[in-house]
């Protein structure tokens, strides 16, 4: 699939309003662009089109709404909001304790008397889980690609857990791949959004660009890294969070590590420059 | 609940499981395994042969579960085993239904109890949470006699001792032994072992328990585990052994200073610091036994009346003489070396 260089990507900078590690403008855009064959900026255009985009707005509206559905569903099963336990599954830098923190003044939990715990604080998970004896235990992230991260954490932690709780991973989104992983657990994905490989021109099972296209830019992504040109454990995941993108992005789109030799419209805060990170 | 007597189980505990008399078939996504990692609790091979028979026959005997609220799956009490084979058999494209037991949800107390006989198959469990489930049973039943928690939990009596000794810890120390980062992570064997060298410290060198507490010599421990200066938490044995192995209170005082230092300065390490005193007195340990040996096979050889005694009495003045100078030295004597005599340490050797 072609797309001329004349469709210019005019729109593009207000659907990414808002990304927090760089903002996305038209000259970030056309920079980006700029370090690409003529030829090949449609695709690379129409693969920008392809990116699932949540800014802040979004991210909290889906949250909120998402906890309360889960709240109601726990409700009529008979688990009231103070034998829920929402677990952050990740350290400080990471997404999982925003996501929390924002769930705890949003959709108030505290007030609710939900019980707020760190995962990687397991005395404290084995007190609450001890003093309640039953009822629900919620993982809080944003994201999930592999599972893999949730599972080797949920792994450890799990052994704290005492009595009978069911489990839940809420997240506005999370892989199919993910899905699997995490429901294997035992823990049932609670997410607004599945983001299937087939929502993913890059994947090796999406048919959205046509072969010769595709073939193109993953191969241009695997010449910035030849392992992970598209993302953890090749993924080349296309949804990007206003607050930072997953590194299951390609690489096509998040630049290299350092934005050097090769700058991207979607830096993860890592991937920039130690002087700006 | 009141105290049980010793050994006595509460008859509350023995009605663990009720049925509700359903009979379910499910599929392995309708089970929610056990959290207590299945995948490091079973021997593979006798897991084959169960994962053969299933594939043949399918699962014979019902695996016992029940219901979880609020999630649409069932909560496995008995026959992990069962559904972790088909769950392999599954991903052969094989889909297998499993025949499920119904049962109401274990009470807090029989879930744990239920807990502790998992944790008895696993050799690669951390000790700390077996310690704070432990501590959950006997403060719900308020028993805190071994031999009991022993009959509850089917832990072993030692098991049992470690897990309260490590409750003894303040929390920030048992935070350390959870730490979900491995490599930040202190054994739980850390203070098990650390604890007769705290003992030990606070009873025996005041000024330093004054000086640093409890807590603070503690740390300087952590501290040194950290700085990769215990390379193995079995060695804190060897300041022990070395306290045991000192003859008088002036040796034992040397080992008392070295510990001090050792405390103070985290960069010292166990071996290095102690080692010394271990391995001089285990020299002089296999001395003794040498000399015990010696004297038991030269009676054995009943020598009094051998015919070749030039050579054997040459054989014997040279052991004289080494012992001889050997005792004086012992003794404090500044005796020079005879020339003729085998240098210190060194065996006699035979006349050629």
């Amino acid at each position: 699939m072609w797309i001329p260089p004349t469709v210019a990507p005019f729109l593009l900078p207000s659907q990414f309003r808002g990304y927090r590690p760089q903002a996305v403008t038209r000259d970030s855009i056309n920079r980006w662009l700029d370090q690409f064959d003529r030829a090949d900026r449609g695709a690379l255009i129409h693969l920008l089109k392809h990116v699932v985009y949540f800014d802040q707005a979004d991210v909290e509206k889906i949250i909120v709404e998402h906890n309360e559905k889960l709240l109601s569903q726990l409700a009529k099963a008979g688990i009231p909001p103070e034998q829920v336990i929402y677990v952050q599954i990740d350290d400080a830098g990471s997404s999982s304790p925003v996501m929390l923190n924002l769930l705890r003044d949003k959709g108030r939990l505290l007030q609710r008397s939900c019980r707020l715990i760190d995962g990687r604080d397991t005395l404290r998970l084995n007190e609450a889980t001890a003093e309640l004896g039953t009822g629900a235990i919620v993982y809080v992230d944003d994201f999930s690609g592999t599972g893999d991260q949730f599972s080797a954490a949920h792994i450890f932690a799990s052994q704290f857990i005492v009595g009978a709780f069911s489990e839940f991973y809420l997240a506005p989104c999370i892989c199919e791949e993910g899905m699997i992983t995490i429901a294997r657990l035992g823990v049932e994905p609670f997410p607004k959004r599945i983001h299937a490989k087939d929502d993913r021109p890059l994947h090796p099972n999406c048919t959205r660009f046509d072969a010769r296209t595709k073939d193109k830019l993953v191969g241009l992504a695997h010449s910035i890294d030849p392992e992970e040109g598209l993302g953890y454990a090749g993924l080349a995941t296309m949804v990007v969070f206003s607050h930072n993108a997953p590194d299951t992005v390609p690489l096509l789109l998040r630049g290299s590590i350092g934005q050097d030799p090769f700058c991207g419209v979607f830096p993860r805060w890592t991937d920039k420059p130690h002087a700006e990170a | 609940m009141k105290a049980s007597k010793a050994g006595k189980i509460p008859s509350a505990l023995t009605a663990a499981v009720v049925p509700t008399g359903t009979l379910l078939h499910l599929k392995t996504s309708d089970i929610k395994p056990s959290s207590n990692n299945p995948r490091v609790l079973f021997d593979p091979e006798p897991l084959h042969d169960l994962r053969e028979s299933i594939r043949n026959h399918g699962v014979l005997v019902p695996i016992t579960v029940y219901p979880l609220r609020g999630q649409a799956k069932y909560a496995i009490l008995d026959g992990e085993r069962r559904y972790r084979c088909c769950v392999d058999l599954e991903a052969e494209h094989l889909e297998i239904e499993i025949p499920a037991n119904v049962v109401e949800p274990p009470d807090q107390i029989s879930g744990l109890l239920y807990m502790f006989s998992i944790h008895n198959l696993r050799e690669q469990w951390e000790l700390m949470p077996t310690a704070l489930s432990l501590k959950v049973v006997m403060e719900k039943l308020n028993e805190t006699d071994s031999r009991a928690l022993v009959k509850l939990t089917s832990l072993s009596e030692p098991q049992i001792e470690r897990c309260k000794m490590l409750l003894t810890f303040p929390e920030r120390y048992q935070r350390m032994s959870m730490d979900p980062d491995p490599t930040k992570r202190i054994p739980a064997n850390f203070w098990i072992e650390a604890r007769p060298i705290l003992d030990l410290c606070v009873q025996e060198i005041p000024a330093l328990a004054k000086e640093l507490g409890r807590d603070g010599i503690l740390d300087r421990l952590v501290e040194k585990y950290h700085a990769k200066k215990v390379k193995s938490v079995i060695h804190f044995r060897r300041i022990m052994e070395a306290v045991d192995l000192a003859e008088d209170q002036l040796a034992k005082r040397a080992v008392l200073d070295v510990l001090g230092e050792y405390i103070r300065d985290v960069q010292l390490e166990t071996r290095k610091a102690f080692d010394g005193f271990v391995v001089d007195n285990k020299r002089v340990q296999g001395a003794i036994r040498a000399c015990e040996e010696f004297v038991t096979k030269l009676g054995k050889s009943r020598l009094e009346h051998a015919v070749d005694k030039e050579e054997l009495t040459l054989a014997l003045k040279r052991v004289q003489a080494y012992v001889t100078t050997l005792l004086e030295q012992l003794a404090g004597s500044d005796a020079p070396e005879p020339e003729s005599l085998p240098k210190q340490g060194a065996r006699p050797t035979e006349k050629k």
